[in-house]
């Protein structure tokens, strides 16, 4: 159990707590807490801490707690972030919670991701093996390809991205930052075979022309990949 | 970046990239020339029936023109139909207000172009 | 004034219309879709290096990018019908160019600048971030200059536009 910070120094989260507001979906449920704060504390301490203290029926998903799984993305003051590793402001400034934007609420804080997995899936997101390919596969590890995949590759599939994009979750057409990065990291795995399927989709109406330039998913991605970069990447094809 | 994953991803393409950015370098150039000189050159209460008449005398601006005008309506085509895309989720809905706007764009060139036509010459 | 000034005055009035609802659908579906633009978020950003902030900056531009590029549209349309006037009759074409000279208009004109400026520069920055392959870093800074050009042209253009109507 936390320890209570008793410190009247400037900055910090008063004695009595920090102010939280979470979304609600019941217009007649609680939306505002005060939560005993212990260093270092995450939203997602924040989550269970209102829901072991204040009100069990508030809503939120989780799984790992390590930034693993991709389960807990919420938003907090705006900004879409996974909620186990985003730190409580230290200024003691009020943290407001809200479901991720884009995405169906089904309750409280908890969305529907679906239109995110509809998407992924169109990209066909794994190897497609030729029929008589060599076993093992053997990929040097610092070859061409694996620099050019590497720093794509870490993709938990949370949906900050999509949410932070602007265009993902409006559209139910655009393939979607996440999507669009799987896309380039298997275009240039050398044992796949579905290279030009994926090419053509890209390049049709869903693909990288849907993407306007607004850099929301690289900055919000809580892993520190660029789908951005890997957007332009697919462009410079042309 | 490695020459293998470029050469794989160069095949690639899109009219539409092309166009927008194509047809919008030339119209940066062609519409902010325009503004200038019926704006910011000549004050536009000079910019009458007679200074259209100098102006359409001499083949450089006819030609200057009648590329604004076909560069600037393809230019909205092809943007168009990200807009679209992006604010109308129904298939149904797109298709009409895609045809829609295809219409409007096409009866604007043909007015656009009887006014060269017919004016100038 | 005559039908065919009223006939374009109304045609102003519905491009006005159209270019207000089209900005408050695009500003309505943001809300929606991202929680919206966050303004206190650009206001610092200049300032602020956080990324999350760039990104900011970048989706005002692209509100911004397609809000002009319409308003340049609906204009574009009704400048092609009074325009087209001159080939039906150099007499009225006069008659609705009158008005281009009234007080109003040539605010109007001074909006019409920005949005050609912005748009145009902004397009050019797009361009530039594909060609450059250009981080979100480096995006933001050419907002930066974007936003200062479009500014500049801006002002000295309504300056010289809106001069007439302060010194007959």
């Amino acid at each position: 159990m936390g320890r209570l910070r008793r410190t009247a120094a400037a900055g910090r989260p008063p004695d009595d707590g920090l102010t939280v507001t979470i979304q609600r979906g019941d217009p007649g449920a609680r939306t505002g807490f005060r939560v005993a704060t212990f260093t270092p504390m995450t939203v997602l301490d924040v989550l269970l801490a209102v829901q072991r203290e204040h009100d069990p029926s508030i809503g939120f998903r989780f799984s790992c707690r390590v930034g693993m799984c991709g389960t807990c993305g919420v938003r907090v003051n705006g900004r879409s972030v996974l909620a186990c590793q985003t730190p409580v402001p230290e200024n003691g400034e009020p943290v407001a919670i809200a479901p991720m934007a884009g995405f169906p609420v089904v309750r409280d804080l908890i969305v529907d991701t679906t239109p995110f997995w509809d998407e992924w899936r169109r990209v066909t997101p794994y190897v497609v093996p030729a029929e008589d390919a060599a076993e093992p596969a053997r990929i040097a590890p610092d070859s061409p390809e694996r620099r050019a995949i590497d720093p794509s590759l870490d993709c938990v599939q949370c949906g900050v991205c999509f949410s932070s994009c602007g265009i993902a979750g409006g559209s139910r057409t655009f393939l979607g930052p996440a999507a669009l990065n799987r896309a380039l990291v298997l275009v240039n795995d050398s044992r796949d075979t579905a290279t030009q399927e994926r090419l053509d989709l890209v390049s049709g109406p869903d693909g990288v022309d849907r993407c306007h330039y607004i850099y929301g998913c690289s900055s919000a991605c809580p892993k520190g990949l660029d789908p951005a970069a890997s957007i332009r990447r697919l462009r410079r094809g042309r | 970046m490695p020459d293998q994953d470029t050469a794989r991803v160069r095949t690639a393409r899109s009219g539409t990239y092309l166009t927008i950015r194509a047809t919008g370098v030339l119209l940066a150039v062609l519409a902010l020339g325009h503004f200038g000189v019926t704006h910011i050159v000549n004050d536009v209460a000079a910019t009458d029936s007679s200074f259209v008449a100098r102006r359409w005398s001499s083949a450089l601006w006819v030609v200057w023109d009648a590329l604004l005008l076909a560069m600037a309506l393809l230019h909205v085509g092809a943007a168009m139909g990200a807009v679209v895309r992006d604010h109308c989720p129904g298939r149904g809905a797109r298709r009409a207000v895609l045809a829609g706007m295809r219409v409007l764009i096409a009866a604007l060139f043909v007015l656009g172009a009887l006014t060269l036509v017919v004016a100038a010459g | 004034m005559t039908a065919v000034q009223f006939a374009f005055l109304a045609g102003l009035t519905v491009v006005s219309a159209a270019i207000v609802a089209f900005t408050a659908l695009v500003l309505l579906s943001a809300r929606r879709i991202d929680g919206g633009p966050h303004l206190l978020a650009v206001l610092r950003a200049r300032l602020g290096r956080s990324p999350y902030d760039l990104a900011e900056g970048n989706r005002w531009a692209f509100y911004v990018h397609r809000i002009t590029g319409f308003a340049v549209f609906a204009f574009l349309a009704l400048h092609l019908l009074d325009v087209g006037l001159y080939a039906l009759s150099p007499a009225l074409f006069d008659e609705v160019h009158a008005l281009y000279s009234t007080p109003l208009m040539r605010v109007f004109e001074c909006g019409l600048l920005f949005a050609l400026l912005f748009h145009a520069l902004n397009g050019l920055r797009l361009l530039v971030i594909d060609l450059a392959d250009v981080g979100a870093r480096a995006a933001g800074r050419l907002l930066d200059g974007v936003g200062v050009l479009t500014f500049a042209g801006t002002a000295a253009g309504s300056a010289v536009i809106l001069w007439p109507v302060f010194a007959p």
